[in-house]
């Protein structure tokens, strides 16, 4: 039985209830140290070990290591670790419990061997998840409550497509085994949309943008790591070479550019950043070369890293100034010189800056989409990586801390806050300095140079007129003024459009019945005088039987038909 | 905005330009390996990095009138609905 406690996830799992019921410094303590003995605890495991259990006739592997699980699982534990860091700044029992549960429940998902345990851990972080947007006001108000409740219906959808493609995979080969599906397997499109939905596909996003931004400053940072990566771990073991997401994947990676620059809100805004990158990795999946989809592995950790990095910063914005509004914000750099920092490399690798995480990571996919010859696929990822700049690398940096000085007055964010932002930082510019570390942890260890000429000077050229065009657009007025607004997406599908559809369809439905009683009342009265007059059999049990009678027969007259149908 | 931060703001556009025109200048000596033909043209990527954000700019400026909403345009019209109802 001790074995068990040799699964990082488990220990993650006590851990919360132990940190959610202790005070701040014994509590925070825990949260801290917690990942880092997971951390211990997986590099120790020999590869290829697993425990199983047993579910009737079916074999059960809660834990299996190998290296494409431990990459993801690696990444994981060390943003449980830095986000716990942060949340010091918070001190709240929500993020120390629900956070390291909901992190389990995550590494759980990457290490386990079957389908059943990865429904399990699947559904775990959406429960553990909600609770963490819920925790975003001391006291949720209505709208917040709602849009908790909007998230945890499209996470437990997405739980119940797994668990029903599952059954059917199972119930087809004979093993509940998570290795290869493809979307022509059994159950292979019900779990495509499983992971679709946590991946934010096209369409199936807009959870992320409508809960994420809703969690506390901490909150976000966590949710920020987990679930959209457990998606792309999930995509890249059942759905390598998937054709359909190559276009899936460039949709993603472009469209939510557009929307960034129309958003006010910039926890909001860095939500389309992350929906954008998963674009990358959904690419880099769908190519499905050994290099492509050591890219999407390689670009999820540094994204962790990165998002982690930059939804920290706007963080630490709101917890000192009470807001993440562009229209409220400016100036703040005088204030909060190191969170200032902190973010400029958080952008710097968003945007693939030479040196910094994302270009080590993010070249890997673009050059397997050029090796692949698809063109069409080669330029959408330049644009999106050129956009990036519309969202994250100048919009975030550049509205909150520098642009016009709204008079803000507050301090630098607190120290614990400031130390995971930093150990954060350390990490985006280790790797984009030394990535050869990373590339040895991955899969089909690709061995890759990225420091070449071409790869520098054209990220470069892409990117500095990029900015250029940035501030061209913004002297001549052309870019869209930041007003306080919102920016309607594809919930207001569910939230507008469909509710108004349904009270259409209802009062269409009313009306028709309304005049279907009225035709059969003027029916009933005329043909009642018709057979009053024709029939006049009193003794026969009247009219009405008579009427009704002939109904009924009609009626099963009907029945009959159709069954011969 | 005060004099000193425009000049300020001045400078470092001029700093960017000059960072630009070399990134140009770099790859007019660079031999490309490239899988495009378009690659190796002078100039491809600074031209594709400036439309890029051009056409995200005047996109989004496009789409403002049928996407952007008042902040509380989910908050107050559900009730109000209710009570046409």
């Amino acid at each position: 039985m001790i074995e068990w406690l040799l699964h990082p996830a488990y220990q993650l799992f006590a851990a919360g209830l132990i940190a959610s019921a202790c005070g701040h410094r014994v509590g925070g303590a825990v949260a801290v140290l917690a990942p880092l003995l997971g951390i211990a605890t997986l590099i120790n495991l020999p590869e290829g070990f697993a425990l199983n259990a047993a579910l009737g006739p079916y074999n059960l592997q809660p834990l299996r290591v190998d290296a494409l699980g431990f990459v993801f699982a690696l990444i994981f534990l060390i943003a449980t670790a830095l986000s716990q860091l942060f949340a010091l700044g918070e001190n709240r029992r929500v993020l120390r419990g629900a956070g390291l549960i909901y992190a389990g429940a995550a590494v759980g998902g990457v290490l386990a061997g079957d389908l059943i345990s990865l429904f399990i851990h699947w559904e775990l972080t959406a429960l553990a998840s909600v609770l963490l947007i819920w925790d975003g006001q001391r006291k949720p108000d209505r709208a917040h409550i709602r849009a908790g409740l909007r998230y945890l219906m499209l996470q437990i959808i997405s739980g119940l497509l797994l668990l029903m493609g599952t059954v059917i995979w199972i119930r087809n080969t004979g093993h509940a085994r998570f290795e290869h599906i493809g979307l022509m397997g059994p159950g292979g499109l019900l779990i495509f949309l499983a992971f679709g939905i946590k991946c934010a596909f096209p369409l199936l996003h807009n959870w992320l943008h409508d809960a994420y931004p809703r969690a506390s400053a901490s909150g976000t940072v966590m949710l920020s790591a987990f679930t959209t990566k457990l998606a792309i771990y999930a995509l890249a073991r059942g759905y390598a070479g998937t054709e359909s997401l190559l276009w899936i994947g460039a949709l993603m990676a472009t469209l939510p550019i557009l929307l960034s620059v129309l958003e006010n809100d910039l926890r909001r805004v860095l939500t389309y950043g992350l929906n954008s990158q998963q674009g990358f990795m959904v690419v880099g999946i769908g190519i499905g070369t050994p290099l492509a989809i050591d890219g999407a592995v390689a670009h999820a950790f540094a994204c962790v890293l990165y998002m982690a990095l930059l939804f920290m910063a706007t963080g630490a914005v709101l917890l000192r100034t009470g807001t993440t509004r562009v229209t409220d914000l400016g100036g703040l750099y005088r204030h909060m010189p190191w969170t200032t920092a902190f973010c400029m490399v958080g952008a710097l690798s968003i945007a693939a800056f030479p040196l910094f995480s994302g270009f080590a990571t993010k070249s890997m996919i673009v050059s397997a989409a050029a090796y692949e010859h698809k063109l069409w696929l080669w330029l959408a990822l330049l644009f999106a990586s050129v956009g990036v700049l519309a969202h994250s690398g100048i919009k975030t940096p550049y509205f909150a801390f520098f642009g016009p000085d709204r008079g803000i007055a507050c301090r630098e964010a607190p120290l614990p806050m400031l130390l995971a932002m930093g150990l954060t930082a350390a990490l985006c510019i280790a790797i984009g300095v030394f990535p050869q570390p990373l590339y040895a942890l991955l899969p089909n260890t690709s061995s890759y140079a990225v420091f070449t000429a071409d790869h520098v000077i054209s990220q470069l050229q892409m990117l500095l007129f990029g900015a250029l065009a940035f501030v061209v657009l913004l002297r001549l007025g052309l870019y869209p003024r930041e007003t306080r607004s919102l920016t309607l997406d594809s919930d207001w599908l569910y939230r507008r459009a469909g509710p108004r559809a349904w009270r259409l369809v209802m009062a269409l439905w009313g009306t028709f019945m309304r005049l279907l009683g009225t035709l059969g009342g003027a029916l009933r009265r005329s043909g009642q005088r018709i057979l009053v007059d024709a029939f006049s059999e009193q003794e026969l049990g009247g009219v009405w039987s008579l009427t009704s009678g002939a109904a009924l027969l009609l009626i099963l007259l009907g029945v009959w038909l159709l069954q011969l149908l | 905005m005060s004099s000193q931060t425009r000049s300020r703001q001045n400078r470092l556009i001029w700093v960017l330009l000059g960072c630009a025109a070399a990134s140009v200048i770099a790859g007019l000596f660079n031999h490309w390996h490239a899988h495009f033909a378009a690659e190796a043209w002078p100039g491809f990527f600074a031209a594709l990095g400036f439309a890029a954000i051009v056409l995200a700019g005047l996109g989004a400026r496009a789409l403002q009138p049928l996407l952007r909403r008042s902040e509380n345009y989910y908050d107050a019209s559900p009730t109000q609905e209710h009570e046409h109802d």
